[in-house]
């Protein structure tokens, strides 16, 4: 299903016009894919277990403040705030099952702090991102550009992960039947907490990728991250409930969200109409996948 | 045993209040003009009563009810709103109903996914969301249209310290308060969030409920996009991006059950003005926008904290 959505907009990118599968084609169609990616598949781990980021785009806006005005700096400050993330991170992990409270409302404060700390590091966009960032990511390696080894890598090493570690084993367990889990003598709380550690962290690593790509620290630059990521893990087959996830799937949905972007663009569609259209291809994704499930096994809403 | 427990859940959001009156008095001592600030702050705690309400009605629903079109709502209504007065103080009343009428539809758009896709409301909307930005986009992007004078001196007047719209918007309250206690409806959506299962046996038509709800949330959210754009002199893009996040903190702080079935009223005005007592109050003791932010973030989570606010199962 996934793989369908990103061909339904790669094909006829492709036929408009065809130097996109050119070498320099893919690495810009693909670029800003990898930060994307990176948030969704965190925002995949939280949604794994029955909970959602919703401060994931602050939180990497805010990283690319550090990354771009606190590391050039005091690169062992910008390293301590990052290591802070982390932590902080875990502790929302393990708060949310200990004190039972509710993620969307915890990540929605911890998202004004986020923003607040971004906002007072980098007041205006700006700053001076480490050039060793933007060497890495303008690399050209053999055969396929940097963006889709990466992609692939992400894709491989979330799927290896989820699917053939035991912490993965008890990740999905804990979105599907937490009960179960508890009740074998996993504590919920660690796991919770190292699933949310997994999450900034992955967040870190996309605000770094952004600042790489963007050479910018901006506040805002990632706002709209937040929502996108939990359309890419909607796309690529996850679900609210929890327990049904797809590395594969989130890195496929983000793909999709970048694409289309561009090709509307190829399409002569005002880029006005960008946002509207990544709606209606959540929705049309949406409701195709309901229709191969139900063909399926019924299904309860 | 069990009235103490009780009592103590349906007075959550005293705190919200005590909370706003502390806020208050420090204001009182660090400025000379606290009533300039208060008559400040209810203003803008006027929208966020209003997209609380909406925001609140559609969280009680129960787990996974959430609408994340609100923002985009609120442009799209105050555009069409200024568009159709035009100016002109003969074209408010049409205006209004103009914008009410399209945030009705949002709300009614909303549920239609929701029922006819079967997609999750957090994406329902969020997909609506978009869609509704791009309109906004499309039509009305780099148009600059006044409110007519009529309206923006209307929301402008004041009674003594408190705005005309801030005592408008708690009347509304008010009687948002009893459709929630003592009407049919304000039962059937606090059954629906304690037990779906429970609520449709009782014979409550879910349908209706679920769609009556998304349409007033709409509809608060059109209201707050005709009052803002009368208040700010004009409708930006933008306008409603910082009341996605606040309308969902509104009712939560306010002590409505994030987890649904359990909301009230008196809280979101309480918490409304608590939240804009803040920020007014740390912008007088001269903290940077960041630093307001922060504190912002801080005091959420210490309410959430303290309150206990139960997860939102979404299996």
């Amino acid at each position: 299903m996934p793989v369908m959505s990103v061909m339904v907009i790669l094909i006829p990118l492709a036929a408009l016009r065809p130097i996109v599968l050119s070498y320099l084609g893919l690495q810009l169609l693909l670029n800003m894919a990898i930060p994307l990616s990176l948030a969704t598949a965190g925002q995949m781990f939280a949604m794994a277990i029955g909970e959602i980021d919703f401060s994931i785009g602050n939180l990497v806006s805010l990283v690319t403040c550090i990354v771009g005005t606190v590391i050039p700096g005091n690169p062992v400050l910008g390293l301590a705030l990052l290591a802070g993330i982390v932590v902080i991170y875990l502790c929302i992990g393990a708060f949310l099952h200990l004190r039972g409270l509710s993620s969307i409302v915890v990540t929605i404060g911890m998202s004004f702090i986020w923003t607040g700390l971004a906002v007072t590091i980098q007041p205006t966009p700006g700053g001076n991102i480490p050039a060793v960032l933007q060497t890495l990511l303008s690399a050209k390696p053999l055969l396929v550009p940097l963006p889709v080894y990466f992609l692939l890598a992400l894709a491989v090493i979330g799927h290896l992960f989820l699917f053939r570690t035991s912490f993965g084993v008890l990740v999905r367990g804990t979105g599907g039947n937490m009960k179960a889990i508890a009740q074998s003598g996993h504590s919920i709380a660690k796991i919770k907490a190292a699933v949310f550690g997994l999450v900034g962290l992955l967040g870190i690593l996309s605000g770094m990728v952004l600042a790489g790509i963007t050479t910018s620290a901006d506040a805002n630059i990632a706002s709209n991250y937040t929502l996108l990521s939990v359309a890419g893990v909607m796309l690529g087959g996850g679900s609210f409930a929890g327990g049904k996830v797809s590395a594969v799937g989130a890195v496929l949905g983000a793909c999709t969200m970048t694409l289309v972007g561009t090709l509307l663009t190829f399409l002569r569609i005002s880029p006005d109409w960008q946002i509207g259209s990544q709606g209606f291809i959540l929705l049309a994704v949406l409701v195709l996948n309901g229709f191969v499930q139900s063909t399926g096994k019924a299904r309860h809403a | 045993m069990h009235s103490s427990r009780r009592s103590i859940l349906s007075t959550t959001w005293l705190w919200s209040y005590v909370g706003a009156v502390l806020v208050f008095i420090a204001i009182a001592l660090v400025s000379a003009n606290a009533l300039g600030t208060l008559t400040a702050s209810a203003s803008f705690a006027s929208f966020f009563m209003l997209v609380g309400l909406g925001q609140m009605l559609v969280i009680t629903l129960g787990p996974g009810n959430i609408d994340l079109s609100i923002p985009y709502a609120i442009g799209l209504t105050g555009f069409i709103a200024m568009k159709t007065m035009n100016a002109a103080d003969g074209n408010i009343a049409v205006g209004i109903l103009a914008g009410l009428a399209v945030g009705a539809a949002i709300g009614a758009f909303n549920f239609g996914l929701i029922r006819m896709l079967r997609v999750p409301p957090m994406i329902a909307t969020l997909a609506s969301g978009f869609i509704v930005q791009t309109f906004s986009i499309v039509f009305f992007r780099g148009l600059q249209i006044k409110p007519p004078p009529g309206l923006a001196a209307f929301v402008d007047i004041k009674l003594g310290p408190l705005p005309l719209l801030f005592v408008l918007v708690a009347a509304i309250a008010v009687v948002m308060h009893f459709v929630l206690t003592r009407s049919p409806y304000g039962r059937h959506i606090q059954a629906t969030g304690q037990n779906v299962k429970a609520a449709s046996l009782a014979g409550i038509n879910l349908d209706t409920t679920r769609l009556a709800t998304y349409v007033l949330c709409g509809v608060f959210s059109g209201l707050t996009g005709i009052l803002l754009s009368a208040f700010g002199g004009g409708v930006t893009l933008g306008m409603g991006r910082e009341y996605l996040l606040n309308s969902i903190a509104v009712p939560v702080i306010g002590g409505s059950s994030i987890a649904g079935g359990n909301s009230n009223v008196p809280g979101i005005l309480g918490a409304s003005l608590l939240l804009l007592l803040i920020l007014y109050l740390l912008d007088i003791l001269g903290f940077t926008v960041g630093l307001r932010y922060i504190l912002t973030g801080v005091v959420i989570l210490g309410i959430i904290f303290a309150s206990g606010q139960t997860r939102t199962l979404t299996s």
